[in-house]
C-alpha cells in the first residue's frame, strides 16, 4: 500500500470506524452515567439547584491561584487545541462537509503560533508530571497513553503542514490517523472529561445548592 | 562623410535601478566565465530554466545584457533567437515552441554557440547535394 | 557513408532534421528534465550514434489520450520530434497496416530485435474472467502483454492506467484491471503516470532512455526529473495559500483574484507531476490552476477514489453523516441496555439488604 492508498483509507473506512466507535463510546457512558440517577431524596431540599448547577460550570472553568503555571500551560492548550481544531482552514473544509454549516478560518500564521504555544504547554504539562514527586505517583499508564494520544495529531498536524521530516502525503494520512487513534480511545478513558466535564460540574453545583451549602 | 558611415557601437543601456541580489549574483558568475574564456578558451553554458528568475529578473538582466552586434534567428520546430548581448563572449540563446512559449533558455560564455556553427556531417550531406547538383546541371 | 546512414543521425538528416535541429533537441530535453547544460552534448553524441530505436506501443485498456497528448498537442514540435528518432514499429492509432499485417509487423519486429525493443503501454490489463475484458486480434491483453514483455529490455508505462491502474481500476473495478507492474515482475518499469501524462514528459524519458538509460525513479517508479515535486510545491498560488486566502466556489470574487483552490478540491499537496513547471495547452493551464480548476490529482494512484475532485483534501472520502448517526444508534442501544443492567443490579443488592432494625444493633425491643 502506498502513501496515498493510506490517506484515502485514513478520508475514508479509517474515519468510518473510528466515527462510529467514537459515537457510541460518548452515547454509550453518557447513557450509562445518566441512568445512574441521584440517590433518592428521603427530605426536602433547599433549593433546586439549578442555580447553584449553572454557578459551578462557570466557577469551577475559572483559574484559581493555587498551581497557576500549570494551570496557565492547561489553558493555553485547550483553548489552543480548540482554535486549531475548529479554525485552521483545511478543518473548517471538514466540518463544512460534515455538519453543512462554514465559517471562516483563521490565517495559516496564526494557527501556526498557537500550534506552537499549544505543543509547549503540553511538553511543559508532561515534564512536571514527572518530574513533580506528587504527579509522578499519582500519574497511571492511562495519564501517559491519553497525553501521548493527544500530543500525536498536534505534532504531525505541524511537521505535516510545514513539509517536515516525511513525505507530505505519509505525514497528512499519519495526522489523520493519529486522530481517528484519539477519537478511537476518547470515550474509554480520562478523556470523557471532553463530554462529562459539563455534568460533574453541574451534579457538583447542584448538590451543594439542594444540601444548603453555599456554591 | 555622412551621418551612415560613422561606426556605432551599442552600449548597455543604463539601468535606473540597481540589479537585484539574484541578478548581481548571477552578473558575478558570468563575469568569472567570460574571465576563463578570455584566459583559456573554456566555454560555459548557464540554464536560465534552473534558476529561480521571475520575470523581472529576466528583464532586468536583459536589459542590463544589452544587445549587441550579431541577432540570429534559428527556425526548426519552432523559432530560437540567438544575439550576442552588448558583452562579446556572452550569447543569448532563446528556444521557442511553435506556440511561442519558452522552452529552453541559456546564456552561453563563448565565441561562438555551437548551434551556429555547421556540423560537418550537415556539410557533408551539404557537400553531396550541391554535387549532385552540379553534375546534372 | 552507409555506417552513418544506419544512425539515427542519418535516418535523421535523410528526412531533413538537420543536427542543428537535433542538438536544439536535446538542449531542450536537457533542460527541461534539469540535467546540467554540458549533459546536451553528451545526449546529442549518444543519439546521433546510436541506432534507430524499435518501440512496440501496445494499447490495451484505454482511451488513446495518452497518444492524443503525444501526437496533437503542437503542430510538429519539438516534442513529437521523438518519432523520428525512434522506429514505431507498432501502434493501433498511428501504424498504416491493420488486421493481420499490424500483428506480423510485431511479431516482426519482436524477432528481429529481440531483447533490445522498448515495450510501451498505454491503458490498464484487465484480469476478471480470464482477460476477457480486452482482446486484440483473439490474444487477451494479459497475454499480450507477457508475450511482448518477454523480449523487452525496458518497459514504459505511459498513463496512469498502465502505471496504477487509473480509470478503470476505479471502484468498483468491474474489469478486474491492474497496472503493467502487478504482471510484470521481472523488467524494468519507467511509470509515466498523468491522465495524460504531458507530451514534453514522455519525450523527455524516451529520449533519456535513447541516449543514457533509464534515469532516477522514485518508490512509485516515477523519473524523478519530472515527478520530484509536488504541485502545491511549485504552485504560483502558494501565496495566497500561505496567507490563508481561499476562493469558495468557483468564479466567486476569491476565484477572480486568483486564490488558492484548496477549498474547492484541489490536490495539489499530494500530487507529484511536472505540470507546475511546464504549461498545458499553450501555456494556458498552468496545470490547471491558471484556468481556475484545482488538481485532480491525476498522477497518482487512484486519484478517482480520492473522495471527489471537488472536496478539500482536509475531507472525509465517503458520507461522514451516517456514520455519526448509526454510531450515537448503536451507543443509544447498548446504553441502554447497560443502564437497565445497572439498574437491576443495584436492585438486587438493594433486596438483598434488609431494613435495619433496633435489635441488629443490639438493642433492646
Amino acid at each position: 500500500m502506498n502513501e496515498l492508498e493510506l490517506l484515502n483509507w485514513a478520508r475514508g473506512p479509517g474515519l468510518a470506524y473510528a466515527s462510529i466507535i467514537m459515537f457510541f463510546g460518548i452515547s454509550l457512558r453518557l447513557l450509562e452515567i445518566l441512568s445512574l440517577g441521584r440517590p433518592a431524596e428521603y427530605a426536602d431540599t433547599r433549593d433546586d439547584g439549578v442555580k447553584d448547577g449553572l454557578i459551578m460550570i462557570v466557577k469551577r472553568s475559572l483559574p484559581e491561584t493555587r498551581h497557576w503555571k500549570y494551570i496557565t500551560a492547561s489553558y493555553i492548550f485547550h483553548i489552543g487545541l480548540f482554535i486549531i481544531v475548529f479554525f485552521f482552514t483545511p478543518h473548517t473544509q471538514f466540518f463544512r462537509d460534515i455538519f453543512g454549516v462554514f465559517w471562516s478560518g483563521w490565517p495559516n500564521y496564526l494557527i501556526d503560533v498557537v500550534t506552537v504555544l499549544s505543543i509547549a504547554s503540553m511538553l511543559y504539562m508532561l515534564i512536571i508530571r514527572i518530574t513533580d514527586p506528587t504527579r509522578r505517583i499519582l500519574s497511571s499508564t492511562g495519564d501517559y497513553l491519553v497525553w501521548i494520544l493527544t500530543f500525536l495529531p498536534l505534532i504531525t498536524g505541524y511537521l505535516a503542514f510545514h513539509r517536515l521530516m516525511l513525505d507530505y502525503t505519509l505525514m497528512l494520512a499519519l495526522h489523520i490517523l493519529s486522530v481517528e487513534l484519539l477519537m478511537i480511545a476518547l470515550p474509554f478513558s480520562k478523556l470523557t472529561h471532553s463530554f462529562t466535564f459539563i455534568l460533574s460540574r453541574w451534579y457538583t453545583g447542584s448538590n451543594f445548592g439542594r444540601r444548603g451549602i453555599k456554591s | 562623410m555622412n551621418i551612415e558611415a560613422i561606426p556605432v557601437k551599442i552600449e548597455t543601456t543604463q539601468h535606473s535601478s540597481q540589479p537585484e541580489q539574484l541578478v548581481f549574483g548571477l552578473l558575478q558568475e558570468i563575469h568569472a566565465h567570460l574571465q576563463r574564456l578570455q584566459q583559456d578558451g573554456q566555454t560555459f553554458r548557464i540554464d536560465l530554466k534552473s534558476l529561480p528568475l521571475s520575470e523581472h529578473n529576466r528583464s532586468q538582466l536583459i536589459a542590463l545584457l544589452g544587445q549587441g552586434e550579431i541577432s540570429c534567428e534559428f527556425n526548426s520546430s519552432g523559432s530560437s533567437r540567438i544575439y550576442e548581448t552588448a558583452y562579446s563572449g556572452i550569447w543569448w540563446i532563446t528556444h521557442y515552441s511553435p506556440d511561442q512559449q519558452i522552452m529552453a533558455e541559456f546564456i552561453d560564455i563563448c565565441l561562438i554557440p555551437d548551434i551556429l556553427a555547421s556540423h560537418p556531417d550537415d556539410v557533408l550531406d551539404a557537400e553531396k547535394r550541391l554535387a549532385h547538383y552540379l553534375k546534372n546541371l | 557513408m552507409t555506417h552513418a546512414k544506419q544512425t539515427l543521425a542519418g535516418e535523421l538528416l535523410k528526412q531533413g532534421v538537420s543536427r542543428r535541429t537535433f542538438l536544439k533537441f536535446c538542449a531542450t530535453m536537457a533542460s527541461t528534465m534539469a540535467l546540467s547544460p554540458s549533459v546536451s552534448h553528451a545526449m546529442a553524441d549518444a543519439l546521433a550514434k546510436a541506432p534507430r530505436q524499435s518501440v512496440i506501443w501496445l494499447s490495451f485498456q484505454e482511451c488513446t489520450g495518452c497518444t492524443e497528448s503525444l501526437t496533437r498537442s503542437h503542430k510538429p514540435s519539438i516534442e513529437s520530434l521523438i518519432f523520428d528518432f525512434v522506429s514505431l514499429d507498432y501502434h493501433h492509432t498511428l501504424q498504416a497496416a491493420s488486421g493481420h499485417a499490424a500483428e506480423e509487423a510485431r511479431e516482426h519486429a519482436m524477432q528481429a530485435h529481440k531483447g533490445k525493443y522498448l515495450l510501451l503501454v498505454d491503458g490498464s490489463i484487465p484480469l476478471k474472467d480470464n482477460g476477457v475484458y480486452s482482446t486484440i486480434a483473439g490474444m487477451t491483453n494479459l497475454d499480450m502483454l507477457q508475450q511482448v514483455a518477454k523480449d523487452a529490455f525496458a518497459i514504459v508505462s505511459i498513463g496512469t492506467c498502465a502505471a496504477y491502474g487509473g480509470l478503470p481500476k476505479a471502484a468498483p473495478n468491474p474489469t478486474g484491471a491492474v497496472a503493467v507492474s502487478d504482471i510484470i515482475k521481472d523488467k524494468p518499469i519507467i511509470n509515466l503516470p498523468g491522465c495524460p501524462p504531458m507530451p514534453i514528459v514522455m519525450t523527455g524519458v524516451l529520449a533519456h532512455v535513447l541516449a543514457f538509460g533509464i534515469p532516477e525513479l522514485d518508490h512509485l517508479g516515477r523519473p524523478k526529473a519530472f515527478y520530484g515535486d509536488s504541485i502545491h510545491d511549485r504552485c504560483y498560488r502558494r501565496p495566497y495559500y500561505d496567507r490563508g486566502l481561499f476562493a469558495k466556489s468557483f468564479d466567486d470574487e476569491g476565484a477572480r483574484k486568483g486564490w488558492c483552490l484548496y477549498e474547492i478540491g484541489c490536490k495539489g499537496p499530494v500530487t507529484h507531476n511536472a505540470c507546475a513547471t511546464l504549461k498545458w495547452n499553450n501555456g494556458t493551464s498552468l496545470d490547471r490552476k491558471k484556468s481556475g480548476h484545482g488538481c485532480i490529482g491525476c498522477s497518482e494512484p487512484d486519484f478517482w477514489d480520492a473522495g471527489g475532485f471537488y472536496k478539500a483534501l482536509s475531507t472525509a472520502a465517503g458520507n461522514p453523516g451516517s456514520w455519526a448517526v448509526n454510531g450515537l444508534a448503536a451507543g443509544a442501544v447498548v446504553g441502554i441496555g447497560s443502564a437497565l443492567i445497572n439498574k437491576k443490579v443495584k436492585q438486587a443488592a438493594i433486596d438483598e439488604s434488609g431494613k435495619l432494625t433496633a435489635e441488629d444493633m443490639g438493642g433492646q425491643s
